[in-house]
């Protein structure tokens, strides 16, 4: 069985549809709350929170929570990893598909 | 998933807050309103507008925050607004002196507020229809041959026509952002633990 190109292997962690949407909107801006990432990804609050978690824990997201008018506010910002990550994850599909398109002619 | 949908998704979100420019539109139209009526009423106006107005600011992008979210834009892209910012005041003045230094019968600044508008829509929204109807009818309508014979009046119907063409925009984008991003009552984190 011949070796798989590693350069074509997908990132795991970040290749989860919620997680992808997550840090592919976290991508362009510098940071964003809860509130606007369950309102963009349609997630549910205890996905979001669950997936928010795995990203924190593998270093790709910081998650800061403080207090905004006597309420409770969290927001996420992608890490230097996590930008360096998700880039490197969407040129992986986009030379997946050119090569997918390319075998298909 | 598309890549560019999402990343637009939170990009364009701080400058879709449509609501924020209805005080500035009310703003333009009561300092229009107090340059009309003069002494001893135009301080009194500019007070309460400057007032209200940014206590209306500042309640719309409470709401924005508390039903749509927080979204900080990348810092090159807030060094980009500031830039942004910095060259159209001289637009606009620059409109308004040329129009005046050479007596021209249009009205420089509502022609050269529009201009920056359009340019200003194009960059951060990307221009809808509502913008090329609302900035592009405000350039015409400075630059129509008319404001020369009402010379005292100009500044104060220039800056009804800008309020107006202003709160209009903003009330457009506000429905692009509630399609965009769905009615308030699609998600409702306010009565919810959400960020907790």
């Amino acid at each position: 069985m011949p070796e798989p190109n590693a350069d074509l292997i997908v990132d795991r962690l970040i290749h989860e549809p919620g997680r992808l949407a997550i840090m592919t909107l976290l991508s362009s801006v510098k940071s964003a709350d809860f509130v606007f990432l369950q309102r963009t990804t349609g997630l549910t609050k205890g996905n979001l929170s669950s997936h928010l978690t795995k990203l924190e824990e593998a270093g790709l997201v910081k998650i800061t929570k403080k207090f905004v008018h006597k309420r409770p506010n969290t927001s996420a910002e992608l890490t230097a990893t996590g930008r360096k990550r998700i880039a490197d994850h969407w040129g992986r599909l986009e030379r997946l598909r050119s090569l997918s398109e390319s075998e298909g002619t | 998933m598309d890549r560019q949908n999402l990343e637009r998704a939170a990009a364009r979100y701080p400058y879709m807050q449509g609501l924020l420019f209805v005080p500035i539109g009310v703003w333009f139209m009561l300092g229009g309103l107090a340059q009309l009526l003069g002494d001893p009423v135009a301080p009194w106006l500019y007070v309460f507008g400057a007032i209200a107005g940014v206590a209306a600011y500042l309640r719309i992008g409470r709401y924005y925050k508390q039903n749509y979210g927080r979204v900080t834009p990348p810092r090159s892209r807030r060094i980009r607004d500031l830039v942004a910012t910095l060259l159209a005041v001289p637009v606009i003045i620059g409109g308004a002196i040329l129009d005046s230094a050479l007596n021209l019968p249009l009205n420089g600044y509502v022609a050269g507020y529009g201009v920056v508008m359009l340019l200003y829509s194009a960059g951060v929204i990307g221009l809808k229809r509502h913008h090329l109807v609302i900035w592009g009818a405000l350039v015409l309508a400075g630059l129509m041959p008319v404001w020369g014979a009402t010379q005292q009046n100009d500044v104060p119907l220039g800056l009804q026509a800008m309020g107006l063409a202003t709160i209009a925009a903003g009330l457009f984008d506000h429905r692009l952002l509630v399609r965009t991003y769905g009615t308030t009552g699609a998600l409702n984190p306010h009565k919810s633990n959400a960020g907790a």
